[in-house]
């Protein structure tokens, strides 16, 4: 009898754990298709010194121009951010901030002017959002689910 | 438990101490230091878990791994640094607790691959968990949360037990290398 409560007790436990896993994959899953939808996704803006200049949608971003860059062995397409830029009446700045909601990374890239150049882009994720990527942003310094490029 | 010169109980020696500190030094610089070029979420738990589950498979005692948590986060913190400020402790804090769960609950036998695997996968899931509840906090909308959420689940209950399991591999190897330290804690383990 001894024995065999010893024998059945971890199997339950290694049981629950095993459910406490599945369950809470499954629960994000369903987090995930429940609370989604494109309306969750802010449009991007354009802004300077607190001014908001242009608004953009995913949509909108989606009929700019796109470029491809490589990097990491994948590549990514995307509007140029400075082809965003023009198309917000921006004609010239000394620098650009980048943000976004700081989920999964630090929320904000500062890019001196020489910095944003051609091969920079909003690359389109598949998470229906775009994220600041090029061939010279390292991985780290990537800001996901950008919600505003700010100039100076 | 340890006893001190005046005969009282206490739960950790100097020499427990010194190797949690070093294994969290290691947990938290693991996050500068050992960047893998896996673009995936939680793949730092691949070697994030794998050190705590040693850290804690090493220093047997109860409390070992929330110990290690703990540390780990306050270095975190100022070394890693991000927009947690000082939350980012507890993002550190969970996982070590966690692995101090599994360790009560498998009875120290953390060097058992399928619980080490558990183990590890529990415990990257507690961060990412900790990590959500940290981001709703600092008020980030629940809809940016849950975008790509269930992807984050899996990679990191995945690379979690993958990280566990290899910290089991790490924790069977030392015990065969002939370092005093360890043999210390060998004979310890055996003492019933």
């Amino acid at each position: 009898m001894y024995r065999r409560e010893q024998g059945i007790r971890p199997r339950a436990i290694v049981l629950i754990v095993l459910g406490f896993l599945f369950a809470f994959v499954a629960l994000a899953w369903g987090a995930e298709l429940l609370l989604t939808s494109p309306d969750d996704i802010p449009p991007l803006i354009v802004t300077r010194d607190g001014t908001v200049l242009a608004e953009f949608s995913m949509d909108e971003l989606r009929d700019l121009p796109t470029r491809s860059y490589s990097q990491f062995g994948k590549s990514g397409e995307g509007p140029a951010v400075l082809a965003v830029l023009t198309e917000a009446g921006v004609t010239g700045f000394e620098r650009l901030i980048v943000r976004g909601p700081a989920v999964r990374d630090d929320g904000i890239l500062v890019l001196e002017r020489d910095q944003v150049t051609d091969e920079i882009v909003l690359d389109f994720a598949n998470r229906g959002t775009v994220k600041i990527a090029g061939p010279d942003i390292e991985w780290e310094d990537r800001v996901r689910d950008v919600t505003e490029l700010e100039v100076e | 438990m340890a006893r001190g010169r005046s005969g009282k109980r206490r739960l950790f020696t100097t020499q427990d101490l010194v190797v949690l500190a070093l294994f969290a030094a290691l947990v938290a610089l693991s996050k500068v230091v050992l960047r893998m070029p896996i673009h995936v979420p939680g793949h730092s738990g691949m070697t994030w878990m794998a050190i705590l589950l040693v850290g804690r498979g090493l220093v047997r005692r109860p409390w070992a791994g929330t110990v290690l948590g703990f540390v780990s986060g306050i270095i975190a913190v100022a070394v890693v640094g991000g927009r947690e400020g000082l939350l980012l402790w507890l993002k550190y804090l969970a996982p070590g607790a966690m692995m101090d769960l599994a360790a009560l609950l498998s009875r120290e036998h953390l060097r058992h691959p399928f619980v080490g695997a558990v183990a590890g996968a529990t415990a990257n899931t507690a961060k990412l968990v900790t990590s959500l509840l940290v981001s709703l906090a600092l008020g980030i909308p629940t809809g940016y949360l849950a975008l790509g959420l269930g992807l984050s689940a899996t990679t990191h209950v995945v690379f979690g037990a993958l990280g566990g399991w290899l910290g089991t591999l790490v924790l069977r190897l030392l015990r065969r290398v002939d370092v005093p330290l360890l043999q210390t804690y060998a004979r310890e383990e055996d003492v019933p």
